[in-house]
């Protein structure tokens, strides 16, 4: 004990008194000896997210940092990872991707890892009961977006926007069906379903209107020859993009000589809105007949790789995401908050601002998600 | 005491170390022990911005781990860099061809479809067909779209420029790179077999093979001038000549605005073909032998070429941002011969194997020329001179199409057909026994050799069915006076043959040689014992 307490105090002055040298040979700041306390060691949060979350995310984490949240003193580093759902789902099942918290866009993944997990007889990751059980922190609807020349020439059919989209793959000469052969054949752009949840969640709602009605989708209705046709007729225009932030970027980028049309998570089309207006261009936001939302569960990892210290400030950092002040600025990035009592429709409400580009308040109707066995068939469909 | 003074300077040299141990803006040589390299291969029309993009990249100091990251860009054409990554001559971290299409060819040729880990464009820029403002709007620009098929019949159009008023622009030409090396041309070819199709998509192997296609190909040939190394080859002789050297070539967006940048006399309009077209997307490409390090800095390093100032940077070169955070503004501008709102549709880019069978096609497909090799075999040519000239003659006449026909003349005191113009099916053996043949003597009858070589192009002049072209290798002077450069100018005029001096050593007369290019619309090409080889090899991707 003594060479301890001895020890202590001149390793102490040794880098005290280093460091004072240090600034004094560098010429940078006086240092203050002995006015702080050794602070408890941070503890590291690695958090992997579905991309499209990256900019509310990136804001509520530097307002996290600033709150000063810690645990028993030890102030909480959070270190965040996007990925895509389904890929991190695999990542984590397979031990390659070890977080302590995961936020994928829809409960469709957390399922899909525990039903994987549970089917190899390994540890469960995810709670079923507790203060860990999985927690939606926001929402988000799929949509589809289109340029606005092209929403309106395709618009006057009248009909939903999956025959849209599955009218204009199928037409041999492309626009000049609907009068604007200058804009070539039908382009559109979607997630691969294998790993992304708004590719998984678009084939889902579609097969939900090839099969008709909102009765909960069994495995025959996704593999029978009606929606495998449907499927590779719509694919004949398709580019697959990996990445659903990027899908939104390249439609941009590229504007419609490449995709006239995409599918996303609602809360990206209305943060690339402006985007598109500065690029001189106006993007339209429609809604499927039949909806459901990404959810973004919160997920605290229950891994042998997660610390205790970790879980309390996974906690710690969901119960923050979860404030009304960080819920209200989901709203501000388009994503609707999970918690009651947040408005949607306020003066400074993206839901408001755009509802000349389409955007609603209500979604319209919701359907439930199937079960896993219909997300795997759905999943091996993309293959 | 003195202990602990010791241990406290060595402490502060430990700690002034850290602080500059990612100092890498100075140069290879200052590259720490533990730094983690990019090696980052990427094509030149992305020198200026990414050089410049790196450097402000080192200034931020970035680190994996602690450890200093250090880029080392590299530039290459995107065929030549895909060539030596299939070799495994060279093995980037970071990739960034002009277009992702040389990824695919690689997975293709390499039989490997997992030799990247991911790819995502860097900046943009269409393919466009580069043409004179005054040529464009006779053919109804900007009003009406154009496309492939006006141009090819314009070119089987015997009026030539003349069906739309301007007789004086004689026939429509054009210039064409070789889709072995040049992505535009590589996009070019595949924007001509869609158009034979008359598809936008989908096009297949069997699209690419069939007769009527490989025919559409021949016959939009007709209309070359003569194919090139790359565009920058058009693209100096557009400016030197005007609108007398050709009416239009396929370029990349930011190649026309380079041009116009320039501020010549007559400015050229992108023409978006109303078939469709192609993005050069220059991905950034992170090769699957990256390690997990490697992979984390080269991610940084995309997301600073992704930053607003990158990007904007990237834009005063002529490129279109790939973020979309970044608005177009000039030189993205009508001023600049650029429509920021085109092209409005594209082609659908085809799988790895129509893109080789594209390529094949076209080397099978491409115009054939009657080429007459003209040798300077005066005396001062003698020794190590003329024996690499007899090496790269005979790369040169390797590389030609069985189909070509080609000639060999020397010249010293007076002018020879050594073989005369044949096609390679029939002569190539004689050619190459004729090649090593030579001794040398003598003075310099250059003009009288060009003479000889007129007479043996007489067949096919103006024909428009060949091109029709001299290669004059020399290295000095016309010193036996028996012609002059005004006989050349009156045996020349008005045909389409097109002369490319080579002057050979430091003692070539480039007075002379650049007299008789300026008149053919060509250019002198530089050559030396040193590199006469790699000269002939560029040439023979004229023809």
């Amino acid at each position: 004990m003594r060479l301890v307490r001895t020890a202590i105090p001149i390793g102490y002055m040794v880098v005290v008194l280093g460091t004072a040298l240090f600034a004094l040979l560098t010429g940078s700041r006086p240092y203050a000896p002995f006015s702080v306390l050794p602070a408890p060691a941070a503890i590291t949060l690695p958090v992997v997210y579905s991309t499209e979350q990256e900019a509310w995310l990136n804001a509520a984490v530097a307002a996290f940092e600033a709150s000063g949240s810690s645990v028993k003193g030890a102030p909480i580093d959070v270190v965040l990872q996007g990925r895509d759902a389904q890929a991190a789902r695999r990542s984590i099942a397979d031990g390659s991707l070890q977080p302590a918290v995961w936020i994928p866009s829809s409960t469709a993944a957390t399922e899909l890892l525990r039903t994987d997990l549970e089917a190899r007889g390994e540890q469960p990751l995810i709670a079923t009961s507790g203060v860990d059980v999985p927690r939606s922190i926001v929402q988000s609807p799929i949509v589809v977006i289109m340029w606005e020349d092209r929403a309106a020439a395709l618009q006057a059919s009248g009909k939903n926007v999956w025959r849209l989209l599955h009218d204009a793959n199928v037409q041999v000469e492309g626009w000049a069906t609907y009068g604007h052969p200058q804009w070539g054949f039908f382009k559109w752009g979607h997630t691969p379903p294998n790993a992304a949840d708004d590719g998984l969640l678009s084939q889902l709602l579609m097969a939900q209107e090839v099969r008709g009605g909102d009765a909960p989708l069994q495995v025959a209705d996704v593999t029978g020859e009606a929606f495998r046709t449907w499927q590779r007729e719509l694919e004949t225009g398709a580019t697959v993009v990996a990445g659903s932030g990027v899908l939104v970027n390249d439609m941009l980028i590229f504007g419609p000589s490449r995709f006239d049309t995409a599918v996303t998570y609602e809360n990206l089309a209305i943060q690339f809105l402006p985007d598109a207006v500065r690029r001189g261009r106006r993007l339209q936001i429609l809604y499927p007949p039949l909806n459901t939302m990404s959810d973004h569960p919160f997920v605290v990892l229950q891994g042998d790789w997660v610390s205790d210290e970790q879980r309390a400030a996974a906690r710690v950092f969901r119960d923050f995401l979860l404030s009304q002040a960080q819920q209200q600025r989901a709203v501000e990035f388009g994503l609707r908050p999970a918690q009651a009592g947040i408005a949607l429709d306020g003066a400074a409400s993206p839901f408001m601002r755009n509802t000349a580009a389409g955007v609603r308040l209500d979604p319209g109707p919701l359907t439930a998600l199937p079960g896993v066995d219909v997300l795997n068939a759905l999943i091996d469909n993309g293959r | 005491m003195m202990k602990m003074v010791r241990l406290m300077i060595l402490l502060a040299l430990f700690l002034t170390a850290c602080s500059t141990d990612s100092i890498t803006q100075n140069g290879p040589t200052d590259i720490p022990a533990n730094a983690i390299e990019i090696p980052f291969i990427f094509s030149p029309e992305k020198e200026k911005w990414l050089t410049e993009r790196f450097a402000a990249f080192q200034a931020t100091n970035p680190k994996v781990n602690g450890k200093p990251i250090v880029v080392k860009g590299t530039q290459m054409s995107s065929g030549a860099a895909r060539t030596e990554i299939r070799q495994g001559t060279v093995k980037p971290v970071v990739w960034s061809p002009s277009a992702s299409a040389w990824l695919e060819v690689l997975k293709q040729e390499g039989g490997n479809q997992n030799v990247a880990l991911s790819n995502r464009p860097l900046v943009l820029t269409p393919v466009v067909i580069s043409m004179w403002r005054p040529m464009a709007e006779a053919l109804g620009w900007p009003n009406k779209p154009i496309g492939w098929s006006d141009l090819l019949a314009l070119i089987n159009d015997d009026q030539g420029w003349g069906k739309f008023g301007h007789p004086e622009w004689g026939r429509f030409t054009w210039g064409h790179t070789d889709p072995e090396i040049s992505t535009t041309a590589l996009s070019t070819v595949l924007a001509e077999f869609y158009a034979a199709t008359k598809k936008s998509r989908g096009l297949t192997v069997a699209d690419v093979q069939a007769p009527e296609s490989q025919q559409y190909l021949r016959q939009l040939g007709q209309g070359i001038k003569h194919y090139g190394y790359n565009t920058l080859v058009f693209s100096d002789n557009m400016k030197k000549y005007g609108m007398s050297y050709i009416s239009a070539f396929p370029v990349e967006e930011i190649t026309l605005i380079e041009f116009n940048k320039g501020g010549p006399a007559t400015p050229l309009v992108a023409i978006y073909p109303r078939e469709g077209t192609f993005w050069h997307d220059n991905p950034f490409i992170m090769m699957a032998d990256a390690s997990a390090e490697q992979q984390q800095a080269a991610e940084q390093l995309y997301t600073f070429l992704l930053n607003d100032e990158s990007q904007k940077a990237a834009m005063t070169f002529g490129f279109r941002p790939a973020s979309s955070s970044v608005a177009p503004a000039s030189p993205l501008t009508a001023e600049f011969g650029v429509d920021i709102n085109q092209p409005e549709t594209l082609l659908q880019f085809p799988p790895g194997d129509v893109l080789v069978a594209a390529k094949n096609a076209w080397a099978a497909n491409r115009k054939r020329a009657n080429i007459v090799l003209v040798v300077d075999t005066s005396g001062s040519m003698q020794g190590d001179k003329i024996e690499q000239a007899k090496a790269g003659l005979d790369l040169f006449i390797s590389r030609l199409l069985p189909e070509d026909r080609v000639a060999l003349i020397t010249f010293s005191n007076t002018a020879e057909t050594v073989v005369p113009l044949g096609e390679l099916t029939q002569n190539r053996t004689q050619l190459q026994g004729a090649v090593q043949n030579i001794n040398v003597r003598g003075k310099t009858a250059m003009y009288d050799g060009l003479l000889l070589a007129r007479q043996q192009l007489e067949e096919d002049v103006d024909s428009g069915d060949r091109i029709n072209a001299i290669v004059l290798l020399s290295d000095g002077l016309d010193t036996a006076e028996t012609s002059t450069f005004a006989d050349i100018q009156r045996e020349f005029n008005e045909t389409d043959i097109a002369i490319f001096p080579i002057a050979y050593g430091e003692d070539a007369d480039p007075v002379s040689l650049k007299e008789i290019a300026d008149f053919t619309h060509t250019i002198v090409i530089q050559g030396s014992t040193g590199d006469i080889n790699k000269v002939f090899e560029n040439l023979s991707r004229y023809f």
